[in-house]
């Protein structure tokens, strides 16, 4: 009888062992899983558009690509110096361009005749941050209103990395034949040690006047740009740094406008 | 344990492990990925400082001072504390020998718990638990600088909002329980309520109340039990009623024989003391002995008639394709002599399937019941009609008739509608009962047609077939 009684009671224990157990296990599972993240190490997670370990080992690159994570203005500070402390400053790095063959020597004795000339200058402005130094001058000349250049250098290897000059000089030689050598952006990209990249690729573009260069494992975006109107002429040249998505999805030419800015 | 809470039970229990599956499964897929997104948010915070720090110390190489470097990571912390405020991760930069050159990380996470994270390298990462404080270690070494960055991210927030849902759910889920208890007893105590009712009438019913019956509705399951309880029990009555039927025939025999025993037993026993009892005259003891003989000899006759009747009901009839003439002649040579004629209609060339002797005794009897009926006519019909590819054999006749509430009964063995003339005309009482048993062996049964004052046809239908 007492048997019976306990065989008709077990159920109904089991019932209320169960219920709070149940309740309970959701913890018990959730403390299981704690224990097993605290106790080991974890894979980290694929970081989208991170620079191949290739081209982290170009310093250029990779100083280039860690500016566009941080900002462009991050830990940069701006200032103003003499215009003769500019013109050195121009000189020497036209001089590295003229060695390096990338604009023809016409060109470059245009431009340091038109400099040399000048008759006032505006304040010159330069930047250093982030191992990008930055100069632009503005130039007023006898024929000319105006005058600008602006050159990015890339500091510890001494690289232009962007060059830009604007002119509303008609009789100045800003046509792509002849400021820029043949096979510019071949000799460009010499000059900048990003040989090795070996994945390349000449977009297609609808606008004329901008020839340009893609490789998507340095993520760095080559170009020339030539571009006139009736008085004004500009020509530039340079490395953007930008993500794949980016690379897709931008108007080029804007890009490189807002690079020279 | 009854069935109601056995099914309130199991309803509570599946209820229980479905919750508690689920809840956890959910609960912790959730957690998995708000991890995952906080990881990789801190992921992105880690390499920004890392760069950020790389920019930083960009003009010490290669000649580090290590107060220098110290005053260069102070700024950098100013910096990201203003640009996010208490939100920026604290972070320990090490020398490659493992020394910390900076560090703004709490102290509860020690020394080796960080170094440990810079050993892991870059493609891993760790949690830690601290004071009650979890936090995401990251490492990373600092390119182009011979050092480590590691940054602790702090990530109770999402430990607290798991450990919030957990508590949230565990209510949720006792509430559930409670309310599912609840109902779940109420839907078996429904459930179960039909069956009960079955309970109670299966117990009725064994107690002998044989007309009690369930309410069965619903095209269900269990509406289809009660239906099929029903069926049940209506056989059950039916076959109740047969038994007591069968038991007042029983009785009825039993009486009817001892009856049909008893009385000659009486007389023979009568005249055997009157012989015994010393010399009779002649006359007297002829007709005493006459009486013994007829009696015994009704006796016998009764006897081979039970006899033939239990016969039957052990050895199956010899059954083959028989014709039906030979039948009757069979039935005509047997017969003694009658005081009327038997008019034969037959077809020729006709068969049965039957077992010959049985069914000449079958007509035999009742040409004889119709003999004894007193026709009006001086002949008694036997005959033999084809109706449909089958034969109809039987006997007509056109004496007193028997009255219609008799008609059921006259089956039954020693039944006789008129008691004293059938036992004068020497029948038993058996013979009607013998030919219903044998066309029941057949496969057929006797039909009775009959009309006081005008006449009984007996019949029975067999099956025509072909020539043996």
């Amino acid at each position: 009888m007492l048997k019976k009684f306990l065989l008709g009671c077990l159920p109904f224990l089991l019932m209320f062992l169960l219920i709070p157990a149940a309740l309970y296990a959701p913890d018990f599972y959730a403390r299981r899983c704690e224990a097993r993240l605290l106790s080991s190490p974890k894979d980290r997670p694929e970081m989208e558009g991170m620079l191949s370990e290739q081209a982290q080992d170009i310093p250029v690159l990779y100083t280039l690509y860690r500016n566009r994570y941080l900002g462009s203005h991050y830990d940069t500070i701006y200032s103003e110096i003499p215009q003769e402390q500019a013109q050195k400053l121009l000189w020497d790095r036209l001089f590295v361009l003229n060695e390096h063959q990338l604009l023809k020597p016409d060109f470059l004795n245009w431009l340091f005749s038109a400099i040399d000339t000048s008759i006032k200058a505006s304040p010159s402005s330069i930047s250093e941050g982030q191992g990008i130094q930055g100069i632009s001058t503005q130039f007023s000349l006898p024929d000319v209103e105006s005058l600008s250049v602006s050159v990015n250098t890339f500091v510890p290897d001494d690289l232009v990395i962007t060059f830009s000059v604007s002119s509303n000089l008609s009789s100045a030689p800003l046509t792509p034949d002849l400021v820029f050598f043949e096979n510019f952006l071949e000799r460009y990209k010499s000059y900048l040690g990003l040989d090795v990249l070996t994945d390349w690729k000449a977009p297609v573009s609808g606008d004329s006047n901008i020839t340009s260069i893609w490789s998507e494992e340095g993520q760095i975006y080559l170009f020339c740009l030539q571009d006139w109107d009736d008085s004004d002429h500009t020509f530039s040249f340079g490395a953007i740094s930008m993500s794949p998505e980016d690379f897709r999805g931008v108007d080029l030419k804007e890009t490189v406008f807002a690079s020279d800015s | 344990m009854k069935f109601a809470q056995k099914l309130t039970l199991v309803i509570l229990a599946l209820l229980c492990v479905t919750l508690s599956l689920g809840g956890a499964v959910s609960i912790q897929q959730n957690f998995d990925h708000a991890l995952e997104v906080a990881e990789e948010q801190n992921l992105l915070a880690h390499m920004r400082d890392c760069y950020g720090l790389e920019t930083s110390f960009a003009g010490e190489a290669p000649d580090y001072s290590i107060s220098r470097l110290y005053a260069l990571a102070v700024r950098y912390m100013d910096e990201q504390h203003a640009a996010f405020g208490s939100a920026c991760a604290t972070f320990t930069i090490f020398s490659e020998n493992g020394t910390p050159i900076y560090s703004s990380m709490p102290k509860t996470i020690s020394y080796m718990e960080q170094w440990n994270t810079v050993l892991l390298g870059r493609g891993q990462m760790r949690y830690l638990m601290a004071d009650k404080e979890a936090f995401l270690l990251l490492a990373s070494p600092l390119r182009g600088h011979p050092l480590y960055l590691v940054t602790a991210h702090p990530m109770s927030a999402l430990f607290e909002e798991r450990d919030r849902q957990l508590h949230q759910y565990r209510a949720l889920e006792g509430i559930v329980l409670v309310l599912a208890g609840f109902a779940a007893a109420g839907l078996a105590v429904i459930l179960t309520r039909p069956l009960h009712r079955l309970e109670a009438a299966s117990r009725k019913i064994a107690g002998g109340e044989y007309s009690i019956r369930v309410k069965a509705t619903g095209s269900d399951e269990v509406g289809q039990l009660g239906r099929t309880f029903n069926s049940m029990a209506d056989s059950v009555e039916e076959h109740m009623a047969a038994l007591e039927e069968e038991s007042e025939r029983q009785k009825r025999f039993v009486g009817a024989f001892t009856h049909e025993l008893k009385t000659p037993m009486t007389a023979i026993l009568g005249y055997a003391d009157l012989l015994r009892s010393g010399e009779q005259p002649a006359d007297k003891r002829q007709k005493a002995a006459n009486y013994i003989y007829h009696e015994s000899h009704r006796l016998e006759s009764l006897s081979r008639s039970l006899l033939s009747l239990l016969g039957l009901d052990h050895t199956p009839p010899q059954i083959q394709p028989v014709a039906v003439s030979a039948v009757f002649r069979d039935v005509l040579r047997s017969l003694p002599t009658l005081p009327l004629t038997v008019r034969v209609k037959c077809p020729e060339n006709v068969f049965i399937a039957a077992d010959r002797t049985l069914l000449a005794d079958l007509l035999r009897n009742l040409v004889l019941n119709a003999v004894n009926a007193q026709p009006r006519e001086n002949y008694v019909f036997l005959f033999c009609l084809q109706e449909n590819g089958r034969l109809r054999l039987g006997v007509q006749d056109t004496g007193q008739g028997i009255p219609k509430e008799e008609l059921d009964k006259i089956l039954e063995p020693f039944y006789r509608v008129d008691k004293s003339r059938a036992r004068k005309n020497g029948g038993n009482g058996v013979g009607l009962a013998l030919c219903a048993r044998i066309a029941e062996a057949h496969g057929s049964k006797l039909e009775i047609l009959s009309k006081v004052g005008t006449g009984t046809c007996v019949s029975l239908v067999l099956e025509e077939v072909a020539s043996c």
